[in-house]
């Protein structure tokens, strides 16, 4: 028996390994290369997850009913006198809606964010165990859909597009550790960046770090996208704050938000199909 | 073939019942990996190299579909299928202590080699508490559902539909 004999099984799977990685490296193109991979991902087993998450999704809906059937009836008495303020609101709102119009005119505003072009989605799959936050829609490059996209629901934003197939697309979700958008808080005006964390993720929850230690953010003031960066379109809804830390020695203020979607119970969802051009740094650095 | 042509429908069922169905039963982020279950059992009644393909299956499914990379759950599984393979050829195969040891000793593995890919990958990534909070819940897991359908996966192994064949069905 030669010397390597006895080590021909470790070289063996040795050998699978270094492929899988040389494929890591090649990443992207050459996954999606392989000959029919494309069929089986979107054609085979895209409508069976499809539905078997329908199913799953039902199953949940059916089990937080019953886990909050209690609290249906303090929860009617508060959305009745909710929509005696509401009644009251909306006129006024129509009332400035009107002003504003009039006041725009007079100015020749140009309106600065247009409406955004979306596409309705449904989340086929998710990745089970909090090592990553990433799930895949049924919508992909035959609808339009490419990469950096936000995926947003009616709630707030949600996540980014990171990889796109013929007939569905990986969303990489706000609270994962390695997802960032630049945020702003909407009271104040300042901007931060939202991260995910480990331990947070778990309760729902991420962080928003790089507040300038000047501003006086306090708990309950709205996070929304600023658009800084180009990823995200300016003004998407996140979240809440729910708590701000200001550890000492620190240059800047972390908050606790706390995101308005319901990351545990997506199913369908919205993609925003205007994209932001990415700003050419070599233009404006001059270089 | 029809045994791998079964085993294969059986690893793509398990795939999507694990990311359709599980993350609605998940509570602070763990949820069982049925996939490294059934390569855990696999390749402790079937040998290394069989347990190794499974590996590669369930692995470029999870890659292709949830991981940032590909390549992350390929190497995690793989080398499960191998090395659990490997290190069972000496004992009593029909043993669930044996398969609930494996399993955990499989789990914690997953949860060291995604803690280094993250770190290659520069995630800003809290290891203790990739430890604490996640790899050993779900080791925990993993080791009580093993424990429990042990004796259904052998049977399912031993089944006649499953019997190896040199014919195509």
């Amino acid at each position: 028996m030669p010397w390597w004999g006895k080590y021909r099984d470790y070289i063996i799977v040795g050998a699978v390994v270094l492929i899988i990685l040389i494929l890591m490296g090649v990443n992207f193109q050459g996954v999606q290369a392989m000959p029919g991979m494309e069929f089986v991902s979107g054609t085979l087993i895209k409508p069976v997850s499809n539905s078997l998450y329908r199913v799953g999704s039902k199953v949940s809906d059916f089990f937080y009913f019953l886990r909050n059937v209690g609290s249906v009836r303090s929860e009617n008495e508060r959305l009745t006198a909710v929509e005696e303020d509401y009644d009251s609101l909306k006129l006024e709102t129509e009332k400035l809606k009107q002003e504003n119009a009039r006041l725009k005119g007079l100015l020749d505003y140009k309106e600065a964010s247009a409406d955004y072009d979306m596409i309705g989605a449904r989340v086929i799959g998710k990745s089970s165990g909090g090592w990553f936050d990433i799930f895949a829609i049924d919508v992909g490059k035959d609808s339009g859909i490419e990469e950096g996209m936000a995926v947003v629901t009616e709630k707030g934003l949600i996540g980014t597009v990171i990889e796109v197939h013929d007939q569905w697309a990986k969303v990489l979700s706000i609270i994962d550790e390695n997802s960032s958008v630049s945020i702003r808080i909407n009271r104040t005006g300042d901007n931060g960046m939202l991260h995910g964390d480990i331990d947070m993720k778990a309760k729902g929850l991420a962080s928003a770090i790089y507040l300038p230690m000047t501003s006086n953010i306090k708990q309950g003031d709205d996070a929304i996208t600023s658009g800084l960066g180009g990823v995200f379109p300016e003004g998407i809804y996140i979240g809440k704050v729910l708590n701000v830390e200001n550890s000492h020695g620190d240059l800047y203020k972390t908050a606790i938000i706390k995101p308005n979607a319901d990351f545990q119970r997506l199913e369908n969802v919205l993609v925003i199909k205007t994209t932001h051009p990415k700003i050419d740094l070599g233009e404006v650095g001059g270089q | 073939m029809r045994r791998y042509l079964i085993i294969l429908l059986i690893l793509i069922l398990l795939f999507i019942v694990q990311t359709a169905i599980l993350p609605f039963l998940t509570i602070y982020n763990i949820s069982p990996d049925i996939l490294l279950i059934f390569i855990t059992a696999y390749s402790i009644l079937n040998g290394q190299w069989e347990g190794m393909i499974c590996g590669i299956v369930a692995g470029a499914l999870m890659d292709v579909f949830y991981s940032p990379v590909y390549g992350i759950y390929s190497i995690v599984y793989t080398t499960i299928g191998f090395l659990v393979g490997r290190f069972s050829k000496n004992i009593f195969k029909e043993n669930s202590f044996a398969a609930l040891l494996f399993t955990i000793m499989g789990s914690v593995y997953k949860g060291i080699l995604i803690v280094i890919f993250k770190a290659v990958l520069s995630y800003k990534t809290d290891i203790w508490m990739s430890f604490l909070a996640l790899s050993l819940p779900e080791a925990l897991l993993n080791g009580i559902i093993i424990f429990l359908t042990y004796d259904y996966l052998i049977r399912l192994n031993d089944h006649t539909l499953l019997k190896k064949n040199k014919t195509i069905f």
